[in-house]
């Protein structure tokens, strides 16, 4: 069985720290079940994730209801059993100039990348969990 | 931050605002315009359209439509990517 463990963060939120190719540090991500692509983030923190952005758009709904466009760029995250693996992200063209801080999440994951994983959040223990039966 | 990163990059949104307002106006005229060719298409193709020429590919996931989109048009074409029956959705979190 493999493991991705993280935490319920002091807001509530669940947060994996995602493991990036040829990157020292890795980067927080909020799991977001209600985000059903792979990733999303601000155009503030693009340069975080070293993803290639495209000259590609996708329409998005956001919960207001209110729809946008949003621009998808690829990037690469080390996934299961340390294998790379492609994902989709989205670029979210917002107005607030400033990157997230360092103990921030600056991404959300969505359920795209959790197909054929189990999700486990334990809010009495503040500790969460996606495994896998399968590496890639 | 200084006021000179600052104006760069609120000159760099409002490109890629504008980029991506040109590529939803655009690709809604031709998704329009191609409906009736989208309703035969089996629920959770994705569709990648050019939104210069109108023309479109097909992948059962983004990349693989991206990938077939840049291979077929090249980078520097704007594309408009739609899932047939379904489609991108936020519910909350940081944005």
């Amino acid at each position: 069985l493999f493991e991705i463990i993280g935490h319920v963060d002091a807001r509530d939120r669940p947060i994996v720290s995602l493991s990036l190719p040829d990157q020292q540090d890795g980067i927080l991500v909020h799991i977001d079940t209600g985000f059903n692509r792979e990733l999303l983030i601000r155009q503030a923190d693009v340069s975080r994730v070293k993803c290639h952005v495209t000259n590609m758009a996708m329409p998005v709904e956001f919960a207001s209801g209110e729809h946008r466009t949003l621009r998808v760029a690829r990037g690469r995250i080390v996934w299961f059993g340390g294998f790379e693996r492609e994902v989709d992200v989205l670029i979210v063209p917002d107005e607030r100039l400033r990157p997230a801080l360092p103990d921030e999440p600056i991404a959300l994951l969505g359920t795209s990348l959790l197909a054929s994983r189990k999700l486990t959040v334990d809010f009495w223990n503040r500790r969460v969990v996606i495994s896998s039966e399968f590496a890639p | 931050m200084s006021a000179a990163v600052d104006a760069e990059l609120s000159e760099v949104q409002a490109k890629i605002r504008a980029q991506n307002e040109y590529a939803g106006q655009q690709g809604e005229q031709w998704m329009k315009r191609h409906e009736a060719k989208f309703a035969r298409l089996d629920k959770g193709t994705h569709v990648a359209i050019n939104c210069r020429t109108g023309e479109y590919v097909l992948g059962s996931t983004v990349l693989h439509a991206l990938d077939e989109f840049e291979r077929q048009f090249g980078k520097n074409e704007t594309g408009y990517m739609i899932e047939i029956g379904g489609g991108a959705f936020v519910g909350g979190g940081i944005v």
